[in-house]
């Protein structure tokens, strides 16, 4: 079974089983997520909140084919993630930009190098992967350290060569998880700006925080997670009418 | 980019390649040592067996032909030996002084001369029973005043118990080893896991996460196997000469490590090696995703 969306997901349960002893008559299993169901089209910017635990990590996961659903079924790009293993799904995540609350860079390459890195997953000519690059360097301003290795950088420039990595291949679904928890308010708004601005490709965000000013200054589709559940944040969906997209330009570029 | 990623694998934790490097080369010349030591008791162990084809039968220097004839003849009758010669004067200094050089030789040449048979058993080993029987026979003749039937202070038996004790000790050693390296490998490849986890997340290609982890753990095994010949050599070449005569009888034939022992070394060494690599594999999908 196929979906034509970016994401789909129906009845999905996840149990975490406890670890460490159990008190006698007390629970052995905590739910995170329960019969959530969501839908993501194609092109949609999509914020996911929810308080500290509130599952969103765990949802991300599932998406990514990372964990396996307790119950339900889950669709990334319309291939069906819920049956396979972390490795199983290793194919479908090169297609999907992905964007970790800490940045998860290689230690041992530089910046460039480190977005260059998902271009070796699939067959793509070197000349074309030198173009990618330096087009992801000059819109993110990452030229002047393109060389630089990446332990030395701040959190914010770790996080914009994090934001390439997971664009350069030019992914239609974008999944971010809090990549804004270690970033100033300035460094935050510029990310979310570029995001945004993605759409403009045809291409999905999911974006993950908790920070609920940064949800409410760019508006978009926004997503609660209450008790494992799904709800539409009513306000913030207002907000989105009124600032449908805020960065947004008609030319199809992005600007830094 | 594959082999920048393995090369840059390998040189990331310097010091850490260095103590694997050192520990696994320490490891493996111990090893090739009691191989080398193992294959010498081995090819002396042959070479004992070969000269226990010897007997000598010591007479009176004042025998006369007759007498000499006679008991040559019966000896020679005997169903446990092939032939018996008799020896001249030369020849018998000749070889007292080969057996027992310097001093001990002089002693004995100076001594009243003896008459000395020779001879060769028809088999290459005398049972007990069958060197019991011989020496029954040999004691029977009054003028015989001692013989020498070849054999080693030790049995056959006994050299044999020994020989299996050395091969024991090093299958001790061999396992040690092989657990030793399949150890540092893990640990070595371990301290990458969190880069080829990541990898695995981004959902880089199989070839990819493995080439790095391969190349790290057959370049510090090729180099480890290369540095312990080394010293094997060194020590074989430079140490053991002089220290010979300390440890070893003179004359104790010693060889470097046999070709295809080094050969069955490099086998074992990257087999424990790949147990290594196996062994290091990220395995546990759940506690990967727990990373992010």
């Amino acid at each position: 079974m196929k979906s034509d969306l970016a994401i789909e997901l129906k009845g999905i349960h996840k149990n975490f089983n406890l670890a460490g002893p159990k008190l006698i008559g007390g629970p052995k299993t905590q739910l995170a997520l329960s019969d959530l169901n969501l839908k993501i089209d194609f092109g949609e910017f999509v914020f996911l909140t929810g308080s500290s635990g509130a599952g969103k990590t765990t949802l991300i996961k599932i998406i990514l084919g990372l964990l396996k659903p307790s119950a339900g079924r889950a669709f990334s790009l319309g291939t069906e993630v819920s049956n396979f293993t972390l490795r199983k799904n290793a194919a479908l995540r090169r297609k999907i930009g992905i964007i970790f609350q800490q940045p998860m860079l290689h230690p041992n390459l530089n910046v460039s190098e480190n977005i260059e890195l998902p271009l070796y997953f699939e067959k793509i000519s070197e000349k074309e992967k030198k173009m990618r690059v330096w087009e992801l360097l000059e819109i993110l301003g990452l030229n002047a350290i393109s060389h630089v290795p990446v332990q030395i950088l701040s959190a914010g420039e770790k996080q914009k060569v994090s934001l390439a990595r997971s664009l350069v291949l030019k992914p239609k679904l974008i999944v971010a998880d809090e990549p804004t928890g270690n970033l100033d308010p300035q460094s935050a708004q510029h990310l979310v700006k570029l995001l945004h601005q993605l759409r403009s490709f045809g291409s999905s965000i999911l974006f993950a925080t908790h920070d609920m000013s940064l949800v409410k200054s760019f508006g978009g589709r926004v997503l609660e997670l209450v008790a494992g559940n799904v709800h539409q944040s009513k306000a913030a969906q207002k907000r989105s009418h009124e600032a449908p997209s805020f960065f947004q330009n008609n030319t199809g570029e992005l600007t830094p | 980019m594959i082999f920048k990623l393995s090369w840059r694998q390998f040189l990331s934790r310097p010091s850490m390649t260095i103590l694997t490097l050192l520990a696994m080369t320490f490891c493996l010349t111990l090893l090739a040592l009691f191989w080398n030591l193992n294959e010498n008791l081995s090819v002396t162990q042959k070479g004992s067996q070969v000269q226990q084809h010897d007997f000598t039968i010591f007479l009176p220097g004042n025998s006369n032909e007759i007498k000499l004839n006679t008991i040559k003849n019966n000896v020679q009758a005997f169903h446990l030996i092939q032939e018996v010669n008799h020896l001249n004067q030369d020849e018998v200094d000749l070889q007292l002084k080969t057996e027992f050089p310097e001093k001990l030789g002089q002693m004995i040449s100076d001594a009243p001369p003896l008459q000395v048979l020779q001879g060769k058993f028809t088999a290459p080993k005398l049972s007990s029973d069958e060197e019991t029987e011989l020496r029954k026979h040999l004691d029977s003749y009054d003028l015989i005043i001692d013989y020498d039937l070849g054999a080693s202070p030790l049995s056959d038996d006994s050299a044999q118990k020994l020989f299996n004790w050395a091969t024991l000790f090093l299958i001790f050693v061999f396992c040690a080893v092989a657990l030793l390296i399949s150890h540092l490998i893990k640990v070595i490849l371990d301290s990458g896991k969190n880069e080829n986890e990541l990898l695995l997340l981004l959902g880089a290609p199989l070839k990819l996460r493995i080439f790095p982890l391969l190349t790290q753990a057959f370049s510090l095994t090729t180099l480890g196997i290369l540095l312990s010949l080394g010293c094997l050599f060194l020590f074989h070449d430079f140490v053991l000469p002089r220290i010979s005569a300390w440890l070893l009888p003179e004359g104790t034939p010693l060889q470097f490590l046999s070709f295809s022992s080094v050969l069955k070394l490099s086998a074992f060494t990257f087999a424990s090696t790949l147990t290594g690599c196996f062994l290091s594999w990220p395995n546990n999908d759940e506690k990967i995703a727990k990373k992010i």
